[in-house]
């Protein structure tokens, strides 16, 4: 498993946010994921590879971010605002 | 590479009265009370096809033992859709992220950029839309997901497999919020949490694709079915579905997972146990139904679970899948 913590371009958690991955290099799971309250995520990785999100804010906010990542450990990732 | 979203436009199908021989499996839609209007999205009527009938035992799988556990299980308990399971189964991604170029910081950010086909279905309160449910996820672990699914009876909703046991998550769900017709902030009826869940051992035991199907039953003192209207379901062989126009409505997390968008294609391609299109979803929409109109009925041939660059793809439903629907359905009514 691969915890992802998303943070905006502060270094602030994106708490509580819907993820829709939109980008893999595989075939995945089509459920949408809840950060907690650290920002993070718990994603299996079906391959190492450059992954899209799309992440929305209880306000509605829209965010984006991408990263590679690989099938284990932690990393963060800076989401940004869509404006 | 673009996982989900395939941004190839369908050519809309003209309407035409389907020649239907009649299949060998079918349970029939309800939109109930009469009283639903025509939708107000576009579907495509389809052309009829003979039946397929496979054979493969499979086994039920019921969290009910787990139920105990939990929460509020004491009707549960006495819930005959509780009955734990030896049963036999006989049977786009935005354009907007082309407008950040921040993102191209480095080589790694591989976003590519396609038309998305998906339309906004903005009166969730009629049917076939309102009998389809924005879920939310409690998993064991206390982690939240998102995912869709679809009424078949007053209290059973189906959806993939995996909204219902996450592998990676401690297993069987610890809850789930099921919201007919969620849009935006509108529950227009309601929110209703189900406990009782099901699925098969091809998905809770061997983690098997084609077996990524399952149900929630509600409390039975929540009855949205009732109200919304059901989807029917039905098995239909590869010369139907490769002629049928598929329709896949849900609730995308890109969109923030309370708004249901809709899209239709014909398949790409069939397998026993699987049915690959190029209709555009995105994470949160596993569950969607998926589903072809004929002489003005809905009926199910698929359950949306997976995206891939390569084609998204629902759990098709045949014999085995539709005897397991139709018992967690008898669970519900």
């Amino acid at each position: 498993m691969t915890r992802i913590v998303f943070r905006d371009r502060s270094g602030k958690p994106v708490a509580g946010a819907v993820v829709a991955i939109t980008t893999a290099p595989a075939e995945m799971a089509d459920i949408g994921y809840v950060t907690d309250n650290e920002g993070a995520i718990a994603l299996s990785i079906p391959a190492p590879g450059s992954y899209g999100f799309v992440l929305t804010g209880a306000n509605g906010g829209r965010m984006i971010a991408s990263k590679r990542l690989a099938a284990e450990g932690e990393v963060d990732v800076t989401a940004h605002a869509m404006g | 590479m673009n996982r989900t979203l395939k941004g190839q436009g369908f050519d809309p199908l003209q309407p035409a009265e389907a020649s239907d021989p009649g299949p060998i499996s079918i349970d029939l839609p309800d939109p109930s009370a009469g009283t639903a209007p025509l939708p107000a999205e576009t579907e495509y009527e389809i052309v009829g096809g003979i039946n397929q009938n496979i054979k493969e035992p499979d086994t039920e799988a019921s969290n009910a033992a787990s139920e105990s556990m939990l929460v509020d299980t004491a009707w549960e308990m006495g819930d005959p859709g509780s009955a734990m399971g030896a049963a036999e189964e006989f049977a786009p991604v935005d354009a907007i992220f082309g407008s950040y170029p921040d993102l191209m910081d480095n080589a790694l950010a591989e976003v590519v950029i396609g038309p998305d086909n998906r339309v906004r279905v903005q009166n969730t309160a009629i049917y076939p839309w309102r009998a389809i449910c924005g879920l939310r996820i409690l998993a064991a672990n206390g982690a939240r997901y998102i995912g869709t699914g679809w009424l078949i009876g007053p209290r059973t909703v189906i959806t993939a497999g995996h909204c219902v046991f996450l592998h990676d998550a401690g297993g069987w769900a610890r809850s789930i919020e099921v919201i007919p017709g969620l849009n935006d902030a509108t529950r227009p009826f309601g929110s209703h949490t189900g406990t009782a869940l099901r699925s098969v051992t091809g998905w809770t035991q061997s983690k098997n694709r084609d077996h990524d199907y399952g149900a929630i039953i509600l409390p039975p003192d929540h009855r949205p079915g009732a109200q919304t209207g059901t989807f029917g379901f039905a098995v239909r062989d590869d010369a139907f579905l490769r002629n049928a126009a598929l329709n896949l409505s849900g609730y995308p997390g890109d969109k923030g997972g309370s708004q249901q968008w809709f899209h239709a294609q014909k398949a790409k391609s069939l397998s026993s146990r699987v049915i690959t299109y190029e209709i555009d979803t995105a994470g949160g929409q596993s569950g969607s139904p998926v589903w072809v109109l004929q002489n003005g009925q809905r009926y199910a041939v698929g359950i949306h679970t997976n995206g891939a660059s390569s084609g998204n793809s629902a759990t098709r439903i045949v014999t085995p899948v539709f005897n397991n629907m139709q018992n967690w359905k008898n669970q519900g009514a």
